[in-house]
């Protein structure tokens, strides 16, 4: 019965999580695997598509792509997972804080919840750039303003929903003090749901932060980042496609692996009969 | 001799290596009515679902035989997936929901709905059917109807449109699916009715249950099912009153009150619990309680009776202090909650809540739960509790299941870890709250008695809540009847019965036996879909 | 009804604009540094003497009253759509803002339609057999769908269909070039709708009514199209607002790709060049629709339900 419980969703979940896993690791060693400095220019012709040589090409400054691409990864990747640890445990911590305080606190967080997780990203991390100038940092701050509302909104209808459970109203009936509620009704319920949002909201940082970089209002150049790889790619996309292609897969590969790891999660949240964020 | 309306033999159904129905051989003679009993579980929804063509989707259907009379022929169903069915549904072969209500589609209109089931079934659909249909259905202005959304009909309304529809093309065999507690006794009577009067027209009629009165007095015949097989079929008047098969007197018994109810508590007073002019109002529903007086002497059981909606839950909230009433005075062991505090007074009561599975942290094992109370409380070492919570498991007759998770119990064995955890602290009042309403007839006499023992054991005072008679008077010395948030009636167990004068005591000793409780209707389906 | 979607749409956005105006005084420089420093208005004058200008156009301005005093100012300023003079073009912003609104209604609008259609096929067929090959392949499909990039779909959309079939890469706002953003926009939005909707319509093909109508003979189209699907559609219309949120997020990218005269590809132009009026204008601005069109959706949910609303009329 268990076993058939963990069926497609948890191979999915594997699936996306050796996905991400290798676009790690392939960060991590990137020194150790890449033939080239990623900063070096010259080191082969300027826009020369894939060789043994260079086996994804060369950019205008004759720099390798494929070390620029394993480098650009160590940036994105360590950005996109400091800010999330940072917007889920903000949001997780406040949606429970106001979900236990009740009332009219609740209520009104409710709406500025709603509001800010209708919110585009995108959007505000734009309005940041543009007040701000633009830099990978400005833009991860444009995002980190509304991105821990949806932790929030969460893990509020969760603490909320778990503590109405029949289990934690018997528990509280029998004696159970806050701790105890919380660590064995609440954060069970609580932590499926939220690493799933997180997988989610991973994805669309990564995908924000490329996308503002690619529009030249992230990371500048000539830094070795997935963004702005993009951003230099797009000025030569009609005679060198592989310029953006190359950092544009590495962005798909790594969000595809998160989204894999989303789905496969939620389903096997859903199996076991728990709340399944959107 | 008649020919049957339809005939079945060797009927299965699996669903990958479950098998669900194994080889059930049935047999519909026109104008009976043939009733399918058995435990939930036994695989009588599965069955009513073969009988139309309807098992969900991964399901497997096999037979050997399954004809159906529609008309002058018979129609050979057995092939799997048989295509066949879609053109005998509805017009040979009509289901009635378990709520009839809930058949119709919210958001159309009554006309549109009964044009649409008319044209389905081979009907011209016109104006004069629809109306025609409409009033056979019990409505007295069939126009003033057509032209209604459905969801704008009363419940009574919707369940006679939902009956009417599915037996406006008078099929040959009518399947009427277990009515649910959704339906109040009027609404089951009316039911009733309905199906004896299809059977007198020469419709087959087939009524799955596991009500035993509703059996009796409606059936024909009866088939027994017990772990998807037939236990035993025949005339219902051989098979209900000497049944052959263990299953079918378990149903039987199930049914059947506990004779003798403990006599009188000889303590008086207000040891345990004293409660005086409770209050209770909800912005949303009003006042629930309207003043309780209620005395709980030490080692005494009383029980607390009343419909759903009586307040009893509420009750139950304030004492154990989930809830904060708005008016009067609770002592526990003669101490109040403002001067004593909760968290003590919480060693004192303890509950076994109702629904016990859901009750249950389904993250922990049976041992972690029952030691739960112990460690909330930091009482002993935690050796000392890890083998008080053993001692436990052993004496509700959970020997060596201590390591499983309620995922990995039956609902009965989740009702005993229940127990065993609120006696870990030995309290001086229990409170049970519909100790065996989730629970199949069959098990419930064994967590009855279990209860009846330890409460004596422990001699603790105990507070069982229910909307059922039996129960009460199998576990409790006095009988208290909650009404509209008030006591209205309060007698020793034994003299309910005779003495009882207040209406609602009346109803409640009338309206017995056991109804099939909803958790557990709603539990057949959920395994299902 | 209605009225009530009004006040709560009108409080959300007043407590929006107060954390838009929050934003915007928080960015470093103040309105005075900013005209001072674009314009190159201080060149011409002794330090002395700009210090005194700057003052008073400090006061103009009102920046030496209270906080909430300034955005007292503020908001009636942005209520009368008096946003300020972008300093590329020495224009009202607002002006400039609305010539671009139909352009950007219209890729947003299309590529919403392409997302519910899309996803209401995908919908469809999948949730005829969950569990089934097609589930399955369209699952992974829409996997893909998600992970695709904006920008990368959209680069290389316009790249290889301008070369193969010759599509207008730049140009005014027209038909011929609207399909192909709104294709990109569309496939974006795809997958979440599509979820949804499978899930809806699997949930609803369980229900009694839908049981009650198979037995009465019904066959699956029927079953689908007249009973299943209106209950089935009223859940997606809450993801509106939300697939907005990234229908917006996402025409950002493609109206820069495909230079399409919208508002985004206006906003984009002007961060680069430092033109905070029209920064402020575009948050603004999209709070509005935000705001709106979420308020909207709730309204409509209850009028296309009438249940919702005869329970609202019931609680009020």
């Amino acid at each position: 019965m268990t076993v058939r419980r963990w069926g497609a969703g948890y191979g999915l979940f594997i699936a996306g999580a050796v996905l991400v896993a290798v676009v790690v690791l392939l960060a991590v060693a990137a020194p150790l695997i890449s033939r080239y400095d990623p900063a070096a220019q010259g080191v082969g012709p300027a826009l020369a598509g894939p060789s043994d040589e260079h086996w994804l090409g060369t950019d205008r400054f004759g720099r390798d792509l494929a070390a620029r691409v394993f480098h650009g990864g160590r940036t994105t990747l360590l950005a996109t997972a400091a800010a999330l640890a940072l917007v889920v445990t903000v949001g997780t911590v406040v949606g429970a804080v106001v979900a236990a305080l009740g009332s009219v606190v609740d209520r009104a967080a409710r709406h500025l919840f709603d509001l800010l997780v209708a919110f585009p990203v995108m959007v505000v991390a734009l309005a940041l750039v543009g007040l701000w100038g633009p830099s990978l940092g400005t833009a991860l701050a444009g995002v980190l303003i509304v991105l821990w509302a949806p932790f929030a909104r969460l893990s509020r209808s969760l603490v909320r929903s778990a503590l109405a459970e029949p289990s934690a109203v018997a528990a509280r009936a029998l004696g159970a003090g806050r701790w105890r509620l919380l660590r064995y009704e609440v954060w069970p319920r609580l932590r499926g749901p939220v690493l799933v949002l997180a997988a989610v909201e991973a994805a669309q940082l990564i995908g924000v932060v490329a996308g503002l970089s690619f529009l030249g209002l992230g990371a500048q150049p000539p830094s070795a980042e997935w963004g702005s790889m993009l951003q230099e790619g797009r000025a030569a996309l009609w005679s060198a496609p592989h310029l953006v292609l190359a950092p544009g897969v590495a962005v798909l590969v790594t969000v595809l692996g998160l989204t894999c790891m989303a789905e496969g999660l939620r389903d096997v949240l859903d199996r076991a009969g728990q709340a399944v964020p959107e | 001799m008649t020919a049957s309306a339809m005939s079945v033999s060797g009927l299965s159904v699996t669903y990958g290596q479950q098998v669900v129905l194994d080889g059930v051989d049935l047999d519909l003679r026109p104008g009976c009515v043939h009733v399918v009993m058995g435990a939930s579980g036994s695989g009588k929804t599965t069955l009513l679902r073969a009988l139309i063509g309807m098992v969900p989707a991964p399901g497997r259907v096999s037979a050997r035989r399954l004809l159906l009379r529609a008309g002058e022929r018979d129609v050979d169903l057995s092939a799997p997936h048989s295509s066949a069915w879609r053109r005998v549904r509805g017009r040979h072969v009509g289901l009635i929901a378990q709520d009839p209500a809930q058949a119709l589609t919210a958001l159309r209109r009554v006309a549109s709905l009964v044009r649409e089931a008319d044209r389905l079934t081979g009907g011209d659909a016109g104006r004069e059917r629809v109306e025609q249909v409409l009033r056979q259905a019990g409505f007295a202005d069939p126009r003033a109807v057509a032209s209604r959304y459905c969801f704008e009909l009363s419940g009574g309304m919707a369940q006679r449109l939902g009956v009417g529809l599915a037996i406006a093309p008078r099929p040959a065999v009518v399947l009427a699916d277990e009515p649910s507690t959704a339906l109040d006794g009027i609404a089951r009577a009316g039911l009733a009715a309905t199906l004896r009067e299809m059977a007198h027209t020469g419709a087959a009629v087939v009524l799955v249950t596991h009500d035993v009165t509703l059996a009796t007095g409606l059936a024909d015949d009866v088939t027994v099912l017990h772990a998807g097989r037939v236990a035993e079929a025949g005339p219902a008047s051989d098979i209900l009153a000497a049944p052959q098969h263990e299953a079918t007197r378990r149903l039987i018994n199930g049914a059947r009150p506990r004779p003798a109810a403990p006599a009188p508590h000889q303590g008086t007073g207000a040891g345990a619990l004293s409660v005086r002019g409770l209050h209770k109002r909800y912005r949303s529903t009003g006042l629930v309680l309207d003043g309780v007086d209620l005395d709980v002497a030490d080692g005494e059981v009383v029980g607390i009776a009343g419909r759903s909606g009586a307040g009893k839950t509420t009750l139950l909230r304030c004492l154990v202090g989930l809830e904060r009433p708005d008016g009067g005075e609770l002592r526990i062991a003669g101490r109040l909650p403002a001067e004593a505090g909760w968290r003590a007074l919480r060693r004192l009561v303890q509950v076994v809540p109702q629904d016990p599975r859901a009750s249950l942290n389904p993250w922990r094992t049976a041992r972690e739960l029952v030691a739960d109370p112990l460690d909330a409380h930091r009482i002993g070492t935690r050796a000392e509790r890890r083998t008080r919570a053993g001692a436990l498991l052993d004496r509700v007759g959970l020997a060596g299941l201590g390591d499983r998770r309620p995922g990995q119990l039956s609902t009965g064995q989740c009702q005993r870890v229940a127990i065993a955890r609120a006696l870990a602290l030995r309290p001086r009042l229990l409170i049970a709250d519909e100790p065996v309403t989730a629970l199949d007839a069959p098990l419930r006499q064994g967590v009855l008695d279990l209860l009846h023992d330890l409460v004596a054991e422990h001699d603790m005072a105990a507070l069982v809540i229910s909307h059922d008679l039996y129960v009460l008077e199998a576990l409790c010395h006095r009988i208290a009847v909650l009404d509209a948030g008030r006591i209205v009636e309060d007698l020793p167990a034994t003299a309910l019965r005779d003495r009882g004068t207040h209406p609602l005591t009346r109803a409640l000793i009338d309206c017995q036996p056991t109804e099939v409780s909803m958790a557990e209707s709603n539990r057949v389906h959920g395994d299902r879909g | 009804m209605i009225a009530r979607g009004v006040v709560t749409a009108a409080g959300l956005l007043l407590v929006a604009s107060v954390l838009v105006f929050v934003l915007v005084r928080a960015a470093p420089g103040d309105a005075v540094d900013v005209e001072f420093g674009e314009s190159g208005a201080s060149a011409l004058l002794s330090s002395e003497e700009e210090a005194a200008a700057r003052a008073q156009r400090a006061r103009e301005l009102g920046l030496d009253r209270s906080v909430p005093e300034q955005y007292v100012r503020w908001l009636s300023r942005v209520v009368r759509l008096d946003l300020g003079i972008s300093f590329r073009t020495g224009r009202p912003v607002a002006d400039e803002l609305v010539e671009r609104v139909p352009a950007s209604a219209a890729l947003g609008g299309a590529g919403f339609l392409v997302a519910l259609a899309g996803a209401w096929l995908i919908g469809l067929l999948s949730a005829r057999r969950p569990g089934g090959l097609l589930d399955h392949v369209l699952r992974l499909l829409s996997l893909a769908a998600t992970a695709v990039p904006t920008f990368l779909l959209g680069s290389l959309a316009l790249r290889y269909a301008a070369e193969w079939i010759g599509y207008p890469i730049a140009g005014e706002a027209s038909w011929r070039r609207l399909w192909l953003p709104a294709v990109v926009l569309g496939v974006g939005a795809m997958p979440v709708v599509a979820r949804l909707l499978r899930a809806s319509l699997i949930s609803e093909y369980g229900r009694p009514y839908a049981l009650a109508a198979r037995a009465r003979g019904a066959s699956p189209a029927r079953v689908t199209f007249r009973h299943v699907m209106r209950p089935a559609f009223t859940p997606l219309l809450t993801l509106a607002g939300l697939t907005l949120a990234s229908l917006v997020a996402a025409s950002v990218i493609t109206e820069v790709i495909f230079s399409w005269p919208g508002v985004s590809e206006y906003a984009v132009a002007a961060i680069s060049a430092k033109d905070y009026p029209v920064v402020q204008a575009y948050l603004l601005l999209v709070v509005v629709v935000v705001v709106v069109v979420n308020r909207a959706v709730d309204v409509i949910q209850h009028l296309l339900d009438p249940r919702v609303g005869q329970a609202a009329e019931v609680m009020a």
